[in-house]
């Protein structure tokens, strides 16, 4: 049982259907995801490489159930989840959280710091009176470092790097094995960026939490990922120990995705 | 032609105060060279870019400096003079190619009207023209692509169309607002090669705005750091890689992934960027900065040479070597 | 005490006497929430620094109306010229009912008349009226200043029948989509392909004629716009990712729904609200015209007015009153609703800093 993976992903299809003209016939699909094979260990991070338009943004919300998959299988700590109803997946999405790319948009505007945080706890009855509940919510705002001051504020009075945080304390609240993220620290300055890199690292180190990390950014994923699934078109290319993959790329794709890395290191330049 | 730029100062009123939100900036950009101006959100790169071309939004107003485009001064010229001049001289190119496009328009037609504006010439010599252009920025099937609308092309192209647009004018300077910033990576290395040759070819200058260093090692010979408004650090882009001076320099290249091995703590630059109102009096920086010490709260550091190539506005730098 | 139950003057003056409490306690409980939360403090804020005095001016409205609708029974001053005091004795009466109590006229008298306008007979009450009297000698002041409470009453009750009900089937139909949605939609497009004015008409006919039945048929014609809207700020909503967040929590839509979409919306009610408000208010004058309106109210006065300005010498005073009443009143509503889309407004919200 504990050999089994966290999260074991295989042929998975997510199609959008194409509707055309007066009564809305349909014509086709874009397969979004078409076979998509991958598994996350406990406690691991597996990232998700793609450009645009490959589909990787759409596994992630396939597997939290926010779009629903054509075919396949998802199977969480052993469970088949696919097949499930709202009612059924309740006590699973409590496992299988999200951390979203834009912290503008992915946080309530009305809602103060501690609602905010809260959601989790109320959807899933975690705490039993609002001491409780409240106490809950200082602890994992101190975890992401966010001070307990914070908590009458509204969003619009952090910066964005703070916001990313409100949003992995919201995820973290109902202490999930999985955390999916998207593009988490894409929208971010550099300086922030690092420190929700910092972050993430310290919180799996903690307690031992999965990311399934979706990014573009290549040297985000040789940074913190154990390993590498390249998407391209709706299909993994190429999936691999992050070192392995790095150091020798199997498939085209991968290595004119590795060449297009900027480097860092002085060039020769005209004078 | 040069652009130069000395002592630009763009203000906002905020609350009941005027901030300078580009404040002291100056630079030298020779002919033909590429000059890149780095900072996080909040620096002041894209306002100062928006100042060169005198528009800054309302209600901000650059207060003092002067901009000079081959000797001539921009700061006092008339409306139609600067329009003249950013159609012919300084051409600007954007994030989101999308919003600079006319969405009902076929992307030839843009370019061909562009050109008409420039230029005396027929409406077919134009589209011609435009064309060839199009070949240029490597539209791939540039005669069918010229008949389609912004929304049917991909960000990339959609740049392309964009460069070809700003080319179309033969700028003297191209100013690039995180050109490459809203698309795919394996984009964004052809638009920079692009960028590039483009650069050689017609002998015009790029004034390129960023966040990513990366992006500026591939097209920069020169970068000035900004931090809340302020140069902090102008060097050379290979000693600035290799030996940066400036404690924020440092710590931004540092709190990068790619350079640190994998799984390695990132570099933290503590705390975050200060909203204007709550600049510190002396060294900006001096709220988050590792090597703070008396003089940084209460003086400005002035931006000293410390080579042909290199100067930052710190004042640490002296106490380690109190020689200079 | 089942006096208190049957239709009557008490049951009247009780029903409206209940009626200013709720306003006031609405008013109340709207300023402690405003109180409380930054964001509607801003906003607050913001409109009365903008526009004070057309805030003042809403403000005197709200006041007039309100102390118009303070009705009780009895106390009826005992001398009067008319001889009126045994009716009165048994009518529910405002404040401002009893200030003009003896204000009554045989006819027409010019503002600040000694005399009659027609025939120049002495007034019982020279000098005082200082917007005239109309045909039936009633203070012109008077009528107007009734007027105020009409209008808030059309406007006010109006939009607490269409702002709900379109918010109710706009946020279903952008939330959920679908069939809901081609319901709400055919339902939006079958009313608004109807002559607006037509269906008014007979909708007031089948309703029959009242205040309230033609503050519903104005609430059914009107509500179309502002549920469009709701529709299609709860479809962008949906699409965000706090929204996306609350379900992969495992969030009931229900409480999606009033967690998350309607909060953001509340704007969109106020704003909507002021600016439907003057629509409303406007499209009874237009009603009273055809002589369907709301008895007492600024659209019947002008409307009555028509044949006085036919007369010679002229009578002008009485839609002159009832115009300026009206006219002020919708500047400072449209002036109130335009600063605060201004300070709702993400765009020029973003200026401050």
């Amino acid at each position: 049982m504990s050999d089994a993976p966290l999260l074991e992903v295989t042929g998975l299809k997510t199609w959008f259907p194409v509707r055309r003209g007066l009564f809305r016939k349909l014509t086709g699909y874009v397969r979004a995801v078409d076979g998509v094979d991958f598994c996350v260990e406990r406690g691991r991070t597996l990232a998700l490489v793609g450009e645009s338009g490959s589909g990787k943004t759409t596994v992630g919300r396939s597997i939290v159930r926010l779009v629903e998959p054509e075919a396949g299988s998802i199977r969480f700590a052993g469970q088949e989840i696919l097949g499930l109803d709202e009612r059924a997946l309740f006590p699973v999405r409590r496992q299988l959280q999200m951390v979203f790319q834009d912290p503008m948009t992915s946080l309530n505007p009305r809602l103060r710091v501690l609602d905010l945080v809260a959601e989790g706890l109320d959807s899933f009855g975690l705490a039993k009176n609002r001491s409780e509940r409240r106490d809950r919510v200082v602890e994992v705002l101190r975890r992401v470092k966010l001070s307990p001051d914070h908590l009458t504020r509204f969003p619009y009075e952090f910066s964005g790097g703070q916001r990313q945080r409100l949003g992995i304390a919201r995820a973290l609240a109902v202490e999930p094995a999985l955390i999916v993220c998207d593009e988490a620290v894409s929208a971010l300055d550099v300086s922030i960026q690092a420190q929700i890199l910092n972050l993430l690292a310290d919180l799996q180190a903690e307690f031992g939490v999965a990311y399934l990390f979706i990014t573009h950014d290549l040297s985000v994923v040789r940074h913190l990922a154990h390993q590498v699934a390249v998407m391209h078109q709706g299909k993994i290319v190429e999936i691999n120990e992050t070192a392995q993959l790095f150091e020798a790329p199997q498939h085209p794709y991968t290595r004119t995705l590795l060449s297009a890395v900027l480097s860092l290191e002085p060039r020769p330049r005209s004078s | 032609m040069a652009l130069e730029v000395e002592g630009l100062t763009t203000e906002f009123p905020l609350g009941d105060r005027r901030v300078p939100i580009v404040d002291d900036v100056s630079f030298v950009l020779p002919e033909g060279r590429c000059l890149a101006l780095v900072g996080e959100s909040g620096s002041g790169k894209s306002m100062t870019a928006l100042s060169l071309l005198r528009l800054v939004p309302r209600p901000g107003r650059v207060t003092r400096g002067s901009i000079r485009l081959g000797g001539r001064e921009l700061r006092h010229l008339s409306v139609p003079e600067i329009r003249h001049v950013r159609g012919h001289k300084l051409a600007m190119i954007f994030q989101e190619p999308q919003t600079s496009l006319n969405p009902v328009v076929r992307v030839g037609e843009q370019v061909t009207e562009a050109i008409l504006l420039h230029e005396r010439i027929g409406r077919g010599e134009a589209r011609k023209r435009a064309l060839g252009l199009f070949e240029r920025v490597g539209i791939p099937e540039p005669g069918a692509r010229f008949d389609y609308y912004p929304h049917q092309l991909s960000g990339g192209l959609k740049q392309r169309v964009m460069i070809s647009m700003a080319l179309s004018m033969r700028p003297e300077v191209l100013i690039a607002d995180e050109p490459t910033t809203a698309l795919d990576v394996t984009i964004q290395a052809q638009i920079l090669a692009l960028l590039r040759d483009l650069q050689g070819e017609f002998g015009m200058s790029i004034l390129l705005i960023t966040h990513d260093l990366g992006v500026v090692n591939q097209l920069a010979d020169e970068v000035l750091v900004l931090y809340a408004g302020r140069v902090v650090e102008k060097a050379a882009t290979n000693q600035l890689l290799s030996q940066p001076l400036h404690p924020y320099t440092r710590g931004l290249l540092d709190s990068l992934p790619g350079r640190r091995r994998p799984g390695e703590r990132l570099y933290e630059i503590q705390g975050v960027v200060p909203s204007p109102l709550d600049w510190p009096r002396g060294c900006r920086f001096c709220t988050r900065c590792p090597e703070v010490f008396e003089p940084c709260a209460e003086q400005t550091p002035p931006l000293e040479a410390f080579s042909s190539e290199q100067s930052a506005a710190c004042h640490a730098r002296h106490r380690e070597r109190p020689g200079t | 005490m089942s006096a208190l139950f049957s239709a009557g003057p008490v049951r009247e003056a009780l029903i409206s006497d209940l009626i200013v409490v709720l306003v006031l306690a609405l008013f109340l409980a709207a300023g402690w929430a405003a109180r409380r939360n930054e964001i509607w403090r801003e906003a607050l804020v913001g409109v009365l620094r903008r526009r004070r005095y057309s805030v003042l001016v809403l403000s005197l409205y709200v006041f007039v109306a309100l102390l118009d609708s303070v009705l009780w029974v009895g106390g009826a001053h005992s001398v009067t010229s008319t001889g009126a005091d045994k009716v009165a004795l048994q009518e529910a009466r405002s404040p401002l009912d009893r200030a003009f109590a003896d204000s009554s006229e045989k006819s027409y008298s010019a503002p600040l008349s000694r005399v009659e306008f027609y025939d120049v007979s002495a007034l019982a009450r020279p000098g005082s009226h200082v917007f005239g009297t109309n045909v039936l000698g009633q203070d012109v002041l008077y009528l107007t200043i009734k007027g105020a409470r009409v209008a808030l009453l059309i406007g006010g009750l109006t939009s607490l029948i269409a702002i709900p009900l379109a918010l109710f089937f706009g946020i279903l139909a952008g939330y959920f989509g679908g069939r809901i949605d081609d319901v709400v939609f055919f339902v939006m497009s079958t009313l608004v392909s109807m002559p607006g004015i037509l269906l008014l008409i007979a909708l007031i006919m089948a309703l029959g004629q009242s205040t309230f039945s033609v503050c519903v048929a104005l609430g059914v014609t009107s509500w179309v716009g502002f549920c469009r809207l709701a529709r299609g700020e709860t479809m962008k909503l949906r699409e965000l990712d706090f929204v996306a967040a609350a379900r992969s929590l495992g969030v009931k839509d229900r409480v999606i729904l009033v967690r998350h979409i309607l909060p953001n919306l509340m704007h969109l009610v106020v704003i909507t609200f002021v600016l439907m408000f003057s629509g409303l208010v406007l499209s009874e004058a237009t009603l009273a015209w055809l002589g369907i309106g709301v008895n007492g109210s600024w659209g019947q006065m002008i409307a009555q007015a028509k044949d006085e300005l036919s007369r010679d010498p002229i009578v002008w005073w009485n839609v002159v009153a009832a115009g300026a009443a009206l006219f002020v009143l919708l500047l400072a509503v449209n002036r109130v609703g335009d600063a605060l889309r201004d300070v709702f407004d993400p765009r020029t919200r973003g200026e401050k800093l």
